[in-house]
């Protein structure tokens, strides 16, 4: 029921912001190459691939094996100690932070918020990059605000203060904010953490939707193997800073490469009804 | 509501007519009353009218002692509300504030400092109190921030402990010299608005404008920074030049502030929280409001510490003391809840 009246709401959608592929996006949309990384102890081996237009990406790893990092030096926040990341052909170093700001959204590891703000105040926030020096909000990026309020269910929760939300608003308010900003490239961090598995399904199902009929490609960090199985283009995974392997969900998540990460036993079939893989813990066999 | 630019101008004209009539009760009140009618006559007809002034008396108490009073009230209402409104959003802390963080007394040491030393008075001391806040606020953010994400216990705790510390220095300070022609004790620990000197006082009102007017072309960028520093990078905010440019501003407001007035505690806490809860968080809106809301609330003050005990005149510090500590212990546990 939920899924009809959200395409209701897609379909009056603001115009400015839609799906149009150019033959100019059909080359990579981004092309990560020889990237690498070092910080104290932790130090990321020189990552490569590739990003076609409007793929759904999954970074998986065990915990500390740099994939908040990673996330952090795709968007540019981060600066590598070698190699490059091409969005479009253009370097994201030479980019100005605003120019950043207009193609990617990063939706965080839950923020901390210590000021009382209302929800609408939150995700308005999302317009900044788009306003001129000192502008205040013009019709066009109210709409956009309104939809992505809509379409994240956040309309009712617009008066409630971000402080007393509960974990599934408030990612919800924090996923309209990066839609707010209309990005080209969305960076999400571990965005199912703290929900049920209802809402798990919920935001990734409406983050891959939004994808597709947006024309914005994703990258997230998730620990939830079944869901990146499921919802996928390509998955690269991470091993203690080493890319371990990327390809298709098929290809990286067997049970060698999994068992090497986890460090546990785990039983890799096919889901019956998507075909695509699926992940089970095992108890292992001296516990038994 | 989301603000607007028509939002923001209605607000301001609405705060600027309470700050005008506060004002003008202001400067009738006293030990000799001026009527209202009489006070706008004498300002209209000022400077440019041959004819003997309604009352010669009155018109010298206007003019001399409580036009240039209420002027200082407001500059430092405004320049100690902007500069707590700044500091809250730099630091994501709705609890922070020049006196609370210990600013201002780094700022009252720094005058105190240049009037020992014998400094120029009409731009050595204003300098002098700015170095003192600039130390102090960058102390404090060191030993309150451990780590990227600061609690909000830390860094009061910091502030407290700057605060009490530095006001032994003033404390041992005044002692050491108390023979010399130097301000009351009060006056750099609490505060208040008798010692006026007007053109120095001109140059002081311009720079605290200048830097309120600086600050307010970092609204957008302040909005953002309250959500965290890597969101505020990830929506095309330059965080490093922000926090650079802000907390210049925000110390040389206080020490502006200060070097007129001594150290007037919780202004930057009572008026942009009041502001906040009327009308939002929005920076674009909170800066002007607070501004304008803070001259009243100093004018208010001020008119309270004069006339409450009359003729006994009250530091106006105990008097924002009085309202701003309980604010202060409501807002803790509100948060903390």
């Amino acid at each position: 029921m939920m899924a009809s009246s959200r395409e209701n709401r897609n379909a009056m959608a603001p115009t400015a912001w839609t799906n149009s592929f150019t033959a100019e996006d059909l080359k990579p949309f981004m092309r990560v190459t020889d990237l690498t990384f070092a910080y104290k102890q932790f130090s990321l081996r020189p990552i490569s691939f590739e990003v076609p237009p409007g793929a759904f990406t999954t970074v998986l790893g065990s915990n500390g094996s740099g994939k908040s990092t990673l996330l952090k030096l795709i968007s540019g926040y981060l600066k590598p100690r070698t190699g490059k990341v091409l969005l479009r052909g253009m370097d994201i170093r030479q980019m100005t932070l605003r120019q950043r700001a207009r193609q990617i959204a990063l939706v965080a590891q839950e923020s901390q918020l210590n000021f009382p703000m209302s929800v609408r105040e939150f995700v308005l926030m999302g317009c900044h990059p788009h306003l001129s020096w000192f502008k205040f909000e013009d019709r066009q990026s109210l709409e956009v605000l309104e939809w992505a309020l809509d379409i994240t269910d956040s309309q009712l929760l617009t008066h409630r203060n971000i402080q007393e939300l509960s974990g599934g608003e408030k990612q919800r308010a924090i996923l309209a904010r990066a839609l707010v900003q209309q990005p080209k490239l969305m960076l999400l961090d571990e965005p199912t953490m703290h929900l049920d598995v209802g809402y798990q399904m919920e935001l990734v199902q409406l983050i891959k939707s939004l994808s597709r009929d947006k024309g914005f490609t994703v990258i997230m960090v998730t620990h939830e193997l079944n869901i990146a199985a499921e919802f996928s283009d390509q998955v690269l995974l991470l091993n203690e800073g080493h890319p371990l392997a990327f390809g298709s969900p098929e290809e990286v998540l067997d049970e060698a490469n999994l068992m090497r990460v986890f460090r546990t036993d785990l039983l890799v079939d096919r889901n019956p009804i998507s075909g695509a893989p699926r992940i089970t813990p095992v108890r292992r066999e001296g516990d038994r | 509501m989301i603000p607007s630019r028509q939002r923001v101008l209605v607000v301001s004209l609405g705060l600027s007519l309470v700050l005008v009539l506060l004002s003008l009760l202001a400067l009738s009140i006293g030990t000799a009353k001026i009527p209202a009618r009489e006070i706008v006559h004498m300002m209209v007809t000022h400077g440019f009218n041959a004819q003997t002034p309604v009352s010669p008396e009155n018109e010298s108490i206007l003019f001399d002692i409580r036009i240039p009073r209420v002027f200082l009230a407001m500059s430092v209402g405004m320049a100690l509300s902007v500069a707590g409104a700044s500091f809250q959003a730099l630091l994501r802390n709705p609890l922070a504030d020049p006196h609370v963080l210990g600013v201002s007394s780094g700022a009252a040491l720094g005058a105190m400092l240049s009037i020992v030393l014998g400094i120029q008075y009409t731009v050595g001391t204003p300098l002098a109190s700015f170095i003192g806040a600039l130390v102090t606020i960058t102390v404090v953010y060191f030993l309150g921030t451990h780590g990227r994400d600061s609690s909000t216990h830390t860094l009061l705790l910091a502030g407290i402990i700057s605060s009490s510390f530095l006001s032994a220095i003033i404390i041992f300070l005044q002692t050491y010299l108390s023979g010399r022609q130097l301000q009351q004790i009060t006056f750099w620990l609490l505060g208040d608005f008798s010692s006026i000197d007007v053109p120095h006082l001109r140059l002081i009102f311009a720079a605290i404008l200048i830097c309120i007017v600086l600050i307010f072309f970092r609204s957008g960028d302040l909005n953002v920074l309250i959500s965290g520093e890597l969101e505020a990078e990830h929506l095309g905010v330059n965080v490093k030049w922000l926090k650079r440019s802000v907390y210049l501003l925000a110390a040389l407001l206080t020490g502006l502030a200060v070097s007129v007035s001594g150290s007037i505690g919780y202004i930057g806490l009572l008026v942009p929280h009041i502001v906040r809860m009327m009308f939002g968080t929005d920076y674009r809106l909170l800066l002007p409001a607070s501004a304008l809301a803070g001259a009243s609330f100093a004018v208010l003050a001020d008119m309270l510490a004069r006339t409450l005990l009359a003729p006994a005149e009250l530091p106006v510090g105990a008097i924002t003391a009085l309202t701003g500590a309980p604010m202060f212990i409501y807002l803790l546990r509100k948060g903390r809840s």
